[in-house]
């Protein structure tokens, strides 16, 4: 079984609330600059595009960035969260 | 009262009768006379205001010299030195100094709440800015302008007191945090990639999350491609110490160098995070003083306990990971075909084992300007481990390993 690209608990927590605006990070095995219009398509921001790290930072609706999951240029979809000074 | 101070009287009693002694002496009268009287005794310096002469003379001629009628009272004449923060003193970074680098060359990027680029020990030293906070790029929390004085700063508001480890080493900036300390993972790692972009040596993140990681996460993957693309990497351990299984990310992060904090006293900081990661690998790699350390205060902010209007003392791994971003400066000044490994392997292999748990210490506290020298410290022999049925916590484990130079 192909490994999931978004875990469990994310995944039930955006599909309880899909209207809901969220952030993402979603790795990919396509060039970044390729996916941009995809995703705009979508009606998916793009914030953030990588280079260092195959890798987008996106904002949307969550029902639109679950739908993600089933592509194949996505390795994995993560939420985007919050970080603070130490 | 003896004419001899008590410390003096101790020191001639000590050494030889001929060993040379230098004394400052007060003389009854005038300074005019006390430069002819100097002079009968082998005159070093006199001083125009006060009755005063340093002398140089045998240890044995002190003892008749305080019996003259003449003679107030006689002093050793003391070396004295410029009071450097305790942190700079403990990690050797003054005898780095002196071989004549103190980071020149060297860009270091602060990826945090800005930099108050006004502030005296930080002006003109910042060449590049850029905000990914959407707030501007003014420091208005203090946080940033506190971790790069520590790194960079060159004490020019405290006569050289509180001067940061590398103070002329270049810094960049990517506000990457807010005036409430807090941002988004994705902004941080595109101010890590920003910091790549434009050439940074070594970055500097004294941020986080909580919560045990195994390395996998994207800001951690992050950290570890800008260590591949040849930038030294220091992170912050974090705060949530000592429950074990507490460094968060990019602490868990495999490449960069994990950073704890120790005290003055080297003791590990209680709030310093514990590993290991949620995949067992050790972490922090290293520890650095972390614990109230003064350093620059953004004008405006309060963060800290402010000394002064240009100087405030913080506590945190936030501190102690700036000292290992300064001393990676001066590594890398010192031979700049070092690679990030290169850097880390030096670190770790020169660090004063704190004989406490490694999950608290990582390999101890970092020893600079050893790691200048290129010295190791000799790995203890690991105590046996103890199965009192308390699992891992009942074990104290001392796990030593020499990493040689080139290989991950």
């Amino acid at each position: 079984m192909a490994k999931s690209r978004i875990a469990a608990r994310l995944a039930r927590k955006w599909r309880a609330s899909p209207q809901t605006q969220v952030h993402a990070i979603v790795r990919i095995v396509a060039e970044p600059e390729d996916v941009v219009s995809v995703l705009e398509q979508r009606g998916l921001k793009v914030v953030h595009l990588y280079r260092l790290l195959p890798a987008v930072a996106i904002s949307g609706l969550a029902q639109d960035i679950l739908s993600l999951a089933d592509e194949d240029w996505v390795t994995s979809i993560e939420e985007d969260t919050q970080v603070h000074t130490m | 009262m003896p004419k001899i101070v008590q410390s003096l009287q101790q020191h001639i009693s000590q050494v030889s009768p001929e060993q040379p002694v230098r004394v400052i002496v007060r003389y009854r009268g005038t300074p005019e006379a006390a430069v002819t009287r100097a002079a009968v005794a082998g005159r070093v310096t006199t001083y125009r205001m006060v009755p005063f002469a340093a002398l140089e003379l045998s240890a044995q001629r002190v003892q008749s010299l305080a019996e003259l009628d003449t003679v107030e009272q006689v002093w050793p004449d003391l070396p004295v030195h410029i009071w450097l923060q305790q942190s700079i003193v403990l990690l050797g970074v003054p005898q780095v100094w002196a071989t004549g680098d103190r980071g020149q060359g060297i860009v270091i990027a602060v990826v945090d709440t800005g930099i108050d680029v006004t502030h005296p020990d930080l002006q003109g030293r910042v060449t590049l800015t850029k905000d990914f906070s959407g707030e501007g790029f003014q420091d208005n929390h203090g946080h940033g302008t506190h971790v790069a004085g520590i790194i960079a700063g060159n004490g020019s508001a405290s006569n050289g007191e509180y001067s940061g480890v590398a103070p002329e080493a270049t810094l960049i900036a990517a506000k990457v945090l807010k005036g409430d300390g807090s941002g988004l993972t994705s902004d941080v790692m595109a101010g890590v990639e920003w910091a790549v972009q434009n050439g940074a040596h070594v970055i500097n993140l004294s941020l986080g999350s909580d919560g045990s990681c195994d390395g996998t996460d994207p800001l951690s993957q992050m950290c570890d491609a800008a260590v591949d693309a040849g930038a030294v990497v220091c992170v912050a351990a974090g705060n949530a110490g000592p429950t074990p299984r507490t460094v968060g990310s990019p602490g868990c992060a495999a490449k960069p160098i994990t950073v704890g904090a120790t005290d003055v006293n080297d003791h590990v900081a209680s709030f310093s995070s514990r590993g290991p990661t949620a995949d067992n690998r050790i972490k922090p790699d290293i520890c650095f003083p972390g614990v109230a350390i003064v350093s620059c205060r953004a004008h405006g902010t309060s963060m800290g306990q402010t000394i002064n209007e240009f100087y405030t003392s913080a506590s945190g791994t936030s501190m102690a990971t700036p000292h290992c971003s300064g001393a990676a400066a001066l590594l890398l000044q010192a031979d700049r075909s070092r690679k990030p490994q290169d850097i880390k392997n030096l670190l770790m292999n020169s660090a004063k084992d704190l004989n406490t748990d490694v999950y608290a210490q990582g390999r101890g506290r970092a020893q600079v300007y050893e790691a200048y020298l290129g010295h190791e410290t000799p790995p203890p022999p690991p105590p046996p481990p103890s199965d009192g049925g308390g699992g891992c916590s009942q074990v104290i484990r001392r796990f030593w390993q020499v990493l040689p130079i080139g290989r991950t």
